[in-house]
């Protein structure tokens, strides 16, 4: 039953999962959550372990859940279901490009996708910090600090995702 | 045959060479592609992003089915997509089953919770990057808060997406009429 709910939910991800990379990983928090369970700290560990492994960063999102969820078979279906429709759709927008180009729907439609995209993300950042911030009741200085000395090392910065994970992890295991 | 074996070349190898983000893999593909074997234009291969990006799925996938496509029809696509598909999902899957026994260890709960306070500051900075991309009209803020807001309280992406984009395009239509 959950590889089903898996091979579901990633299936539908290739069809609205616009944006790449983190924007489909925060698609993917909200669908896991609602449909089979995936925790924030399953999502944090996905978020750590993607940096070190290679391709995009989508295929390790599907593929990690996948197994999580549903093992092997899990793994394999949960990656397989969510390339159906990117394939379907590329193939038709190489066919079919000067239409698709000059198409003002399809602008139209991209316009409005690419602006939310922007919000879904920043919605997930919000989960993910809420999720941590309080510690036994207690609301966490550490977390606190951790997230806002990353932030501002990566947007102010620009400090490299794999460099501010690694400091962060060590500064966890000294913090809490 | 010997064409398709070196689509599949070329995809694998850098997707075995990129951690993270597959933006980064595009100039080195756009090299590969098109200086050394010459397999197409540099127009075509522009064109080819284009499509990858305005597309949903992960963006080099679908990049390297439309070059593979372009090259050498369905088998092209094919072995492309697969390609760029294995190394991502192999070391996966061995980077997952080595972790799962680790996760009760205390030590890596607390480097995690870290961790979590990281990934907050990293989703959020993609946030910024896209967004200084593509946010350059008003009616592009009001779409990305108005989905912020109804994600928040819980709403479904594919309502907030499907609403996003009919929104965006009577936008353009509505504009395109105004300045006739």
């Amino acid at each position: 039953m959950i590889i089903v709910l898996l091979m579901y939910m990633f299936f539908k991800l290739g069809i609205v999962g616009f944006g790449g990379g983190y924007a489909i990983l925060s698609l993917l928090l909200s669908e896991g959550q609602r449909l089979v369970g995936f925790t924030v700290a399953e999502f944090t560990e996905l978020t750590a372990l993607e940096l070190i492994a290679p391709g995009p960063i989508a295929i390790n999102g599907a593929t990690y859940i996948g197994y999580i969820k549903g093992g092997f078979l899990g793994a394999i279906l949960a990656t397989g279901a969510f390339i159906v429709a990117p394939t379907i759709f590329t193939l038709l927008a190489v066919h079919f490009v000067t239409k698709f180009k000059d198409s003002i729907i399809i602008k139209g439609l991209l316009k409005g996708i690419k602006a939310a995209t922007i919000g879904i993300i920043a919605a997930a950042s919000v989960t993910v910090i809420q999720s941590g911030v309080m510690v036994d009741d207690a609301f966490s200085y550490g977390f606190i600090g951790i997230f806002l000395a990353s932030a501002v090392l990566m947007i102010k910065f620009k400090v490299d995702p794999i460099i501010i994970t690694a400091l962060a992890a060590v500064a966890g295991v000294i913090v809490f | 045959m010997n064409s398709l074996l070196t689509i599949f070349a070329v995809f694998f190898k850098t997707s075995c060479f990129t951690l993270s983000g597959g933006l980064a893999m595009l100039p080195q593909l756009q090299r590969d592609l098109v200086e050394k074997h010459k397999f197409m234009t540099d127009d075509e291969c522009v064109e080819s992003i284009a499509i990858a990006q305005s597309l949903p799925g992960p963006i080099v996938y679908n990049f390297a089915v439309a070059c593979g496509k372009k090259i050498a029809g369905y088998r092209g696509a094919f072995v492309a997509g697969v390609g760029v598909v294995i190394p991502a999902f192999l070391v996966m899957l061995l980077i997952a089953i080595a972790f799962r026994s680790l996760v009760d260890n205390i030590y890596v709960q607390k480097a995690m919770l870290g961790v979590q306070a990281a990934a907050g500051a990293v989703i959020l900075s993609s946030a910024f990057q896209l967004g200084k991309k593509i946010l350059k009209h008003w009616i592009e803020y009001v779409f990305m808060v108005v989905a912020f807001v109804a994600m928040i309280l819980g709403g479904d992406v594919v309502w907030v997406l499907a609403v996003s984009a009919l929104g965006g395009y009577l936008f353009l239509k509505f504009r395109e009429r105004g300045a006739k």
